[in-house]
This record gives structure tokens, sequence and C-alpha cells, in this order.
């Protein structure tokens, strides 16, 4: 289970909201050492099926689609804001694609919660105003526990044969 | 014309003492420069009693480098005199694949009527280092088998008084021989054939011994001073065994014979030391039984479905230090006869000078099973024991998936996330942070213990979430960390 934290690519995406990443765009290469490019990076379905139902259990404001990982965060222009916002890609965010994707490739369930720490559209950082920056470490505090609370769903229905 | 006089002798000395600056500079710079290849080893050396009590007398200290280079005749006499606490430039010379030279030094103490040697392996990865060495010293006529001479030990008329004994060391004689030695079991089971692999500059582990007399001829009993890396000096790959068959690889010694005279003041005395220097070439030794093959994998696993790519690769150690095979016969003939004594075997192997670690190759002959099981049985990887899949699994398996790096380097990545490569203080479940910081992320866990290996940057905690093993790693982002966080999940 991937816990972190992400920048939005869309407007309409507040700090502090939680994206639950469905797949992740091959934005790096590490990956093409494993697989052909056409393979896609994606979590385990009953993961993020959990993921957002325990997330909105803890009244998060959620978010689900697929994000982006780039391998330079240092390179993302206006240009290359623009074209991944214009795509639908709801965020931004380091590993995923390649924690999906190897994770997937050795049968190893994985999914991703993650809190938003900025947003990229806007140019705004959770630093920026100390209520944000509140409800950001709330939020991430939440999002640990959910990631607990499905571990726990886990080996309870595992134990009662619900799960796999 | 004595103010032309005045001012030729002030303009000279203003010469001399620029040259002189400028010479002081120069060296300021070339020690400055030197830095880097060189480390400030400062050694405290403690001689202590049989309880490892400090015992206060004063010994003549002498340092033998026994770092091995090509043709380096014999050992070298680096330190010779009376002070506690010696300090070495020891060379940091960058070995392929960025690891430094591992310098062995062998310290001797002795004054009147006490001895005691111990060798000691430095890798000078920092500028300056520190270290207090513990020396056990022995009566000496404990060692000897003769009395000890009538006379006044030079070195113990005082505990606390500094001495000015004149410690002196002269080679009489060196000489080399080979012996087969034991160096490691190959192991095999049915559908497998294994062989194994040295690289240039792999280390074996034999036992460096030495002996003292206060007479010609008559000597003390040969003492340790501890495991000596042995160099592998060629590349070599054995044949291979198979069908369950059961072996010990025995390789080629060269040992070396050195015979020093050695004394304080007007008291003498003789040392043998007998040092392993490096090996080459193999032969196959005794047949031995397993109870570990065929069984259930214990310790550290790793499984190859069918269809896995051949030969399979398994790095060797490194890992525990501990005898293994005592015992073991070395004979010299030396000016005076034959010197025979026996060494031990050590619990030991590393990739030493060489880029990768020795290796057993594993071809699969016929796959008797869908998935063969390579296991270590908490030898780390000192023996490799094997079986097919069936029988359960004792220990943590590593399921390979699509990654090829060598074993070697996945338990390199595993050891940077949990100690001691002891994978049972891992949780059942990982919560992954990439970048997110450390902090927060275990607040929730139960009874938490922190459990990261060698990384400086990774912090892992393993606890429990209502009754789940869970373990919170938290590393910086990025992909580098990813990938070994995703082999650790295939554990």
């Amino acid at each position: 289970m991937g816990v972190g934290f992400c920048g939005v690519l869309r407007e309409d995406i507040g700090i502090g909201d939680v994206v639950i990443p469905v797949a992740a765009a091959r934005d790096e290469d590490t990956t093409d050492h494993y697989v052909d490019k056409k393979v896609p990076a994606v979590a385990d379905f009953e993961l993020i099926s959990k993921l957002i139902e325990v997330a909105r259990r803890y009244k998060l404001k959620v978010h689900v689609g697929s994000i982006v990982t780039t391998s330079s965060p240092f390179s993302e222009d206006v240009e290359w804001v623009r074209k991944w916002s214009s795509y639908g890609v709801l965020a931004v965010k380091c590993e995923t694609s390649v924690l999906y994707l190897l994770s997937y490739l050795n049968n190893i369930p994985v999914a991703a919660i993650l809190t938003v720490s900025d947003n990229v559209v806007k140019k705004e950082m959770y630093w920026m105003k100390p209520e944000v920056e509140k409800a950001m470490v709330e939020t991430y505090d939440k999002v640990i526990k959910v990631a607990l609370d499905i571990l726990t769903e886990i080996v309870y229905s595992e134990k009662h044969g619900l799960y796999r | 014309m004595n103010t032309k006089l005045t001012k030729l002798v002030g303009a000279a000395i203003i010469v001399v003492l620029l040259s002189l600056t400028v010479y002081g500079c120069y060296e300021l710079l070339l020690n400055e420069s030197e830095k880097p290849c060189t480390a400030k080893v400062k050694m405290h050396i403690i001689p202590v009693d049989e309880k490892g009590k400090e015992v206060r007398w004063n010994f003549c200290t002498a340092i033998h480098n026994f770092t091995e280079y090509w043709a380096k005749p014999h050992s070298e006499v680096v330190y010779l005199g009376t002070k506690r606490t010696v300090t070495l430039n020891v060379h940091r010379e960058l070995l392929i694949g960025g690891r430094l030279l591992i310098h062995e030094y062998a310290i001797f103490l002795y004054n009147g009527t006490h001895s005691g040697g111990k060798l000691v392996r430095i890798e000078p990865r920092e500028y300056r280092i520190e270290l207090s060495i513990r020396i056990r010293v022995y009566r000496v006529s404990e060692n000897s088998h003769s009395p000890l001479r009538k006379v006044v030990p030079p070195l113990l008329n005082s505990s606390s008084e500094p001495v000015k004994g004149y410690c002196y060391e002269e080679l009489e004689e060196v000489v080399y021989t080979s012996e087969l030695m034991p160096a490691l079991q190959l192991h095999s089971i049915g559908g497998i054939s294994v062989s194994v692999h040295f690289e240039i500059g792999n280390y074996l582990f034999y036992s460096q011994k030495y002996r003292e007399a206060d007479l010609p001829g008559e000597w003390g009993p040969w003492q340790t001073s501890g495991d000596k890396a042995t160099k592998s000096n060629n590349k070599l790959t054995t044949g291979s065994i198979s069908g369950g068959s059961k072996k010990w690889i025995y390789v080629n010694v060269d040992y070396r014979y050195e015979r020093w005279f050695y004394g304080v003041d007007w008291v003498q005395w003789w040392r043998e030391i007998v040092t392993p220097v490096s090996f080459g070439g193999y032969d196959w030794g005794e047949s031995i039984s397993c109870t570990y093959c065929e069984g259930t994998p214990t310790g550290f696993v790793q499984s190859y479905p069918r269809g896995t790519g051949m030969p399979i690769e398994m790095s060797l150690g490194p890992g525990i230090s501990e005898i293994e095979r005592s015992g073991i016969s070395v004979s010299f003939e030396v000016s005076y006869g034959v010197v025979s004594l026996t060494v031990e075997l050590w619990y030991e192997i590393e990739r030493g000078e060489a880029l990768y670690p020795p290796s057993i190759l594993v071809n699969v002959d016929t796959w008797y099973a869908d998935t063969l099981y390579v296991f270590d049985a908490s030898t780390e990887w000192k023996v490799v024991h094997f079986t097919w899949s069936g029988g359960g699994s004792g220990g943590m398996v590593f399921r390979r998936g699509v990654f090829r790096v060598s074993d070697y380097w996945v338990r390199e990545c595993i050891s940077w996330f949990v100690r001691d490569l002891d994978l049972n203080r891992l949780g059942d479940f990982f919560i992954v942070g990439l970048g997110c910081g450390y902090s927060p992320f275990h607040k929730y866990l139960e009874d938490v213990v922190r459990v990261e290996g060698k990384a400086r940057d990774i912090e892992v905690y393993t606890g429990y979430y209502e009754g789940v093993k869970v373990s919170a790693i938290a590393t910086p982002g990025g992909m580098v960390h990813t990938e070994p966080v995703v082999i650790l999940g295939g554990c």
C-alpha cells in the first residue's frame, strides 16, 4: 500500500483532498527496462475499491482516476502541465507507475492513496496558508489510518473467505 | 657600501624565508592533496589478561603489515616501539566497484614475561579512523616449553614510567609452500548440476598462526592471531556435481612462513608466523551428507519457477565469522628442519577485491517439479541447499519475478531495509511512503520496533494494528527507491 503526497493537475481539486489513482501514466523510463511502454501501470482493483470505500467512511474528499508519474519533477513546465491536464489526468506523483507496474509484474497486490499537497495548475502549495496546511496534515493522518484499516479488513476477509 | 651589504643580506634573508614559506605551503598543499589517498588510523592498543582486564605493564609493540600486493615477499614492520597509541597512514586504494582495499596488520606485543598477537583488518572508508584493539597477552612461560631466562624484564620495571626499551625485529627466513585446503561445500539434488565460481580477488579466510621461542628450538604452542583474508589469484570455475552428490571443494592455498628475530634490550626471542596468502586451482574433497537438502527450506530462500533462464547464479556470503574446520595440516621445509602446524578454515566468504562475490552456478537438467527452492539454512550463503517444491517453506521466500539482477544485489537491497537480512522483522503487509517524510508514518502502530538495516535514508518500523503485523516503510522519493521496495514486497 503506497501512501504519500501528490500535486494535482486540475483546478477543482483542493489541497487536503485525496487522490486514489487507479492507473499511472508512465512518463518515466524505469519501467521501460522491464516491459514495453504499451503495458499499463494499474492498481489492484479490489484494493482500490476498498480504498474508496474506507476513505469515504473517513469523510475524506476522494477523487478517483488516473495520474502521471514523471522521472523529472523539475522539468514540469507549463506546457507539460497543460498537456497532462488536457488528458484528464488528476495528479502527478513521482513513483506510482513504478510501484504499480513492478508490483503487478511480480504478482503483488498494490494500491496507493495520496494526499494533495499542492495544486500545480493554480501554483498553490500547502504551506502558503496555515489553515490549508493544517487541513492537509489532518487528511494525511486519516489516510494512514485508511491504509491500515484496509489491511485489517483484508486479514479479516481472508479469514472468512471473503477476499480472493 | 655598508648600506648595500645590509640590503643584500636583507634580500637574501627574504629569499630564504620566502623559499621556506613556499616550501611550507607546498608541503601543506601536498599533505592536503594527499588527504583523499591516505587515512590516518589511530590504534589504541590495549593488552588484556585472561579475564579481559587491561594490564598496565609496558610492552614493545611491533606492527607488521600483512596487506598483500603483487610479489610482496614478506610482511613489513610499519611500527616498532613502546607507544600504546600508534597512528598509521593507510593508503586508500580504490578497487573496482567502489570498494577500498582492506588492509591487514598483525600487532605483536612483548616484554620480558608476556606476549600476544592479533590480526586487525581495516577498510579505510573514513579519512580518520580510531580503533581500540584489545590483545590478549600470555605469560611467556605458558607459551614456551622452556623456563624463562633469568633476566630482568626490561619493560616490566615500572607500570607508569616511560620506558626507553630498545625494541628490534629482524627477518631471518621466508619460505613458501602450497597446500590443498578445504574451501567450501557443494551440494546437489536430483535434476540439477552445481559448480562454484571464484573471481580474481575473492576472499576465503584461513587462520594466521604464530609461535615464539626464547631459546633456539624451544618453541611455544602455536597461537592464532586471527582469520586472514586469502585472495583468489585466478578466475576459477570448478567442474560440477549432480544427482544428489555433495562434496567438499579443496583449493590450493599458498602459505608463507616468516621467522623473525626480535627482542627488547638484551632479551631476545624468535617468532614464526604462518600466513595464508592466496589460493588458486581446486580438487574434489570428501563426500558429505546433508539433512537440509530436499527438506523444508529454511533461512533465506529463493524460488525459481520452471522456465527460469540458466544457469542460476547464487552469490556466496558475506557473513558469519567463526571456525568451520580445524586441524588442517600445513608443513614447511625451513632451514632448521620441517615445521608442521594445524590451521583453521573460517566460516566466512567475501567478495574481497573483486566486483562480484564467489558464486554457485546451478543448471537444471530436469525439472522435477514446477519450482526449485534454493536456500541457505541460515548459513548466510556459505552453504547453499536445494529442494524441489512441495516441501513447504520454513524460511522467507524471495520471488524473483521480473528482477534479473543477481541475487547478490537483491540481498544488498534487502539489507538496506531490514537489519541482519532478517525478514522475520518485517510485517505481513507494507505501507510504503515514498518521499513523504518519516515522523508520522508509524504513529498508529502498537509495539513498534525500528528494524531498518544499513540505509541511512530509510526508516522501517514494524508494529501491530488491530492484531495485524504491519511494516511502515518510509524512503526518500524517486524510482531508485521504488524498485527495491517492490523487491522487498516479493519476500
